[in-house]
């Protein structure tokens, strides 16, 4: 399985904008109200860096995924044991992002399917795309419907735009300070932007190694600009109070719309972009935990691994109670205080630190 | 495989409900009715009739008709209006919401939160008070022109110049920042006699706004010409149409605005804070009764010398009469006053109010008179005069 590099930038910019821009603004907004898109420009910064990092780190050992340099580097048992934490991470995803795909289509579509069809489509529709060509579908997938996403925003954002009133961002950095838009900026950047780290393991599968970063920064430095802007556009539309409370805020952007008394209702719009964005971000997660733990346990087909895990997630998507209030607790106990400081950047930079000394050492 | 992909495609079958199995509204009414309860009546099309209506047969029959129900609040409200109809309510559609008089005085917090929650409403719709009757007769008064009366209100509005759909956004925007109080439009039956019946309805007019305070209770309205000033002064007014008397011409003339702005500055001196606002337009006249030759410069400059003086006078009025009167801030003052002075704001904010009865205002206008129409001096005009 190889991907391009073309398609490695899509793939980052797909599975980024959807999930940022439909789930962080809220939150973001309701700590630093109307210099929220501060924060979001920090946290891309932040986000790109993380990029930067892994990226390189991943064209260092170009004929091997993460599991299997961070053996190298590290040696076999402590270097397997730091992936450990990648493996749950990739596990833990899957399950819960099915879960919020599922919640949000039948709030906004489709009131009365029970979410057990829809995981279940969902899951097979996973381990479809894990047969008929692993990583290499994706980022054919990607390839193809990323321009499509990019335009449905841009669409979006256009029809917008006589709605807002850009008096709504002042008074800017007044009314907050440079703690309260840092403190805002860390969920964003902990949660969506840390999460192109995986570029990684997908180093191993390109065609050209030495093109990875600069393609996955860019596909992540699309992906935060179209989220900055999704959040200024956000506080033009609704001022900056409102949208605290809103669960879906860019979504109900695109349900204010109305151009001429005749272009209305292109909220199906943005179903479309969370779709296709949350579906690629789904079968990203989906082929690193396979591969993933086809490599840590030395198995030989790892799409075996699928039909493992599928009952898992299926279970896991179906019996959270209310996926609002899991995702705080893993949110508030696991992702920020674990997952972004150990797996978004202290690992990476280890592995990159001690690499570096090992290569030095080597050479005399 | 194309098997499952194909299997994706048909979840959406779960949720079907066929086109003949919804009832779609357009408008919506909120009253008070008795013992705490409110009233919510809705306006149906009746899809047939719609059809009939096109060809020319438009006298056989209303092309709506009204349905309601009561309870603690609206969910439950709407439970006893299904009761009565044979087919769901579909709201997707629905422009118009309109509340009666009592409930505004009420308050209205207490029933606004379905209206942002509800996955299936749209927030932009027109909000509109209802004086003088209940929501429920104005959605069964009909309008001359208009298929559906509801659609008929949320025009007239923006005929007005006023913010038209908007107008439900504004006031959630305004309800949830502390330098602005809410305002929404108000609408009055129109009737041609004295009895409070069906028959004598005879359509509807915009009368004026109704003025919230903080709590969402209405305390009191601006009427029309004060309504417009009042638009104006946010900038977001569309039309307007300014009649002055020019005195060195004797009587009046009329302007018709192409244009409309308004910019708010506050300064502070001192302990006192002031706000100059300077109204802007550009326009048309239309009617000219004075004697003057308006192919003059000196002529122009005279009319528009005028118009401004009499915008001035009404603005002034408007915000005089809230600063004394209501003492709530509808026009946004605070909130200009944060986004300058950030700092001060915070200091003073918990008690804008207060504050706001204080300020001194100051009005300029800029007016620029672009075309004048057909004719110079007006053509039954005397050769010597």
């Amino acid at each position: 399985m190889k991907i391009s590099g073309k398609q490695i930038f899509w793939m980052m910019f797909t599975f980024e904008v959807g999930n940022s821009l439909l789930l962080t603004l809220s939150s973001t907004i309701r700590e630093a109200k109307q210099d929220a898109w501060i924060s979001m420009a920090i946290a891309g910064l932040v986000g790109v860096a993380i990029t930067f990092f892994a990226a390189t780190l991943g064209s260092q050992y170009p004929n091997q995924t993460m599991i299997e340099y961070s053996q190298t580097i590290l040696g076999k048992w402590f270097g397997k044991l730091l992936m450990i934490s990648y493996l749950l991470l990739w596990y833990s995803a899957v399950g819960i992002i099915i879960r919020e795909f599922g919640d949000f289509m039948i709030t906004a579509l489709f009131h009365k399917t029970p979410l057990w069809i829809i995981v279940f489509t969902t899951i097979l529709l996973l381990i479809f795309l894990m047969y008929q060509g692993g990583v290499e579908g994706i980022g054919r997938l990607s390839e193809i419907i990323g321009p499509i996403v990019l335009l449905m925003i841009t669409i979006i954002l256009i029809l917008a735009v006589k709605d807002m009133d850009w008096h709504y961002i002042l008074p800017i950095y007044q009314d907050t300070g440079l703690s309260t838009i840092f403190k805002a900026s860390y969920t964003p950047m902990a949660s969506f932007f840390g999460e192109s780290v995986m570029i990684a393991m997908f180093v191993f599968f390109m065609d050209k190694p030495d093109q990875s970063p600069s393609r996955a920064m860019g596909g992540i430095g699309l992906a935060v600009s179209m989220v900055i802007i999704g959040t200024l556009a956000v506080i033009f539309t609704y001022g900056p109070n409102l949208p605290s409370g809103m669960l879906y805020a860019f979504y109900r952007m695109s349900r204010f719309i109305s151009v001429m008394e005749f272009i209305q209702n292109v909220d199906i719009l943005i179903v479309i972009i969370w779709f296709f964005s949350i579906f690629i971000k789904l079968a990203l997660y989906t082929f690193l935990a396979c591969y993933g733990t086809a490599q840590w346990c030395h198995l030989k087909d790892w799409r075996k691994v699928v039909w493992f895990l599928a009952p898992i997630w299926f279970i896991m998507a179906v019996k959270i109670k209310n996926i609002f209030i899991f995702a705080q607790y893993f949110d508030k106990f696991y992702l920020l205080p674990f997952v972004f400081p150990v797996n978004m950047v202290g690992i990476p930079l280890l592995l990159l630190a001690v690499g570096w000394i090992r290569r030095k050492y080597a050479k005399t | 495989m194309i098997l499952v992909v194909s299997l994706f495609f048909l979840t959406g079958c779960w949720d079907r409900t066929e086109l003949n199995d919804l009832a779609i509204e357009l408008g919506w009414g909120i009253d008070q009715a008795k013992n705490n309860k409110i009233e919510i009546s809705a306006q149906f099309i009746i899809p047939s009739k719609m059809g009939m209506g096109q060809s020319g047969r438009s006298g056989t029959g209303k092309t709506f008709f009204i349905e309601s129900g009561t309870g603690k609040d609206t969910l439950e409200a709407v439970q006893m209006m299904q009761t009565k109809l044979s087919r769901e309510v579909f709201r997707g559609h629905r422009r118009v919401i309109v509340i009666g008089e009592q409930l505004a005085r009420n308050g209205l917090a207490p029933i606004l939160d379905t209206y942002s929650r509800d996955p299936d409403i749209r927030i932009r719709a027109d909000a509109l008070i209802v004086k003088g009757g209940t929501a429920k007769e104005f959605l069964e008064a009909s309008s001359p022109l208009e298929d559906i009366p509801a659609l008929g209100a949320l025009k007239e509005h923006r005929q007005m110049g006023g913010l038209g759909d908007m107008s439900f956004l504004h006031f959630l925007i305004a309800a949830t920042s502390d330098g602005t109080s809410p305002t929404l439009p108000v609408i009055a039956i129109n009737r041609s006699s004295k009895q409070p019946n069906q028959k004598s309805m005879r359509g509807f007019q915009i009368v004026n706004t109704a003025i919230f305070n903080k709590d969402l209770k209405m305390i009191g309205f601006l009427n029309v010409k004060e309504s417009t000033s009042y638009y104006w002064i946010i900038n977001r007014l569309t039309k307007q149409t300014l009649t002055a008397n020019v005195p060195q011409g004797n009587r009046t003339a009329s302007l018709f605005f192409t244009k409309l702005g308004s910019k708010i500055n506050p300064s502070i001196q001192g302990h006192n804070i002031k706000f100059d606002i300077v109204l802007s337009g550009e326009g048309i006249i239309r009617e000219n009764n004075t004697n003057l030759d308006l192919t003059r410069p000196k002529n122009l400059t005279l009319l528009e010398h005028a118009f401004e003086e009499k915008a001035i006078k009404q603005a002034l009025q408007t915000i005089d009469r809230v600063q004394k009167q209501y003492g709530t801030d509808i026009f946004g003052l605070g909130e200009v006053f944060h986004q300058k002075y950030p700092s001060q704001w915070k200091e003073i904010k918990t008690n804008w109010a207060k504050q706001f009865q204080k300020v001194q205002v100051t009005v300029h206008a800029n007016l620029t008179i672009r075309r004048v129409g057909l004719s110079g001096p007006s053509l039954l005009l005397k050769k010597n005069e």
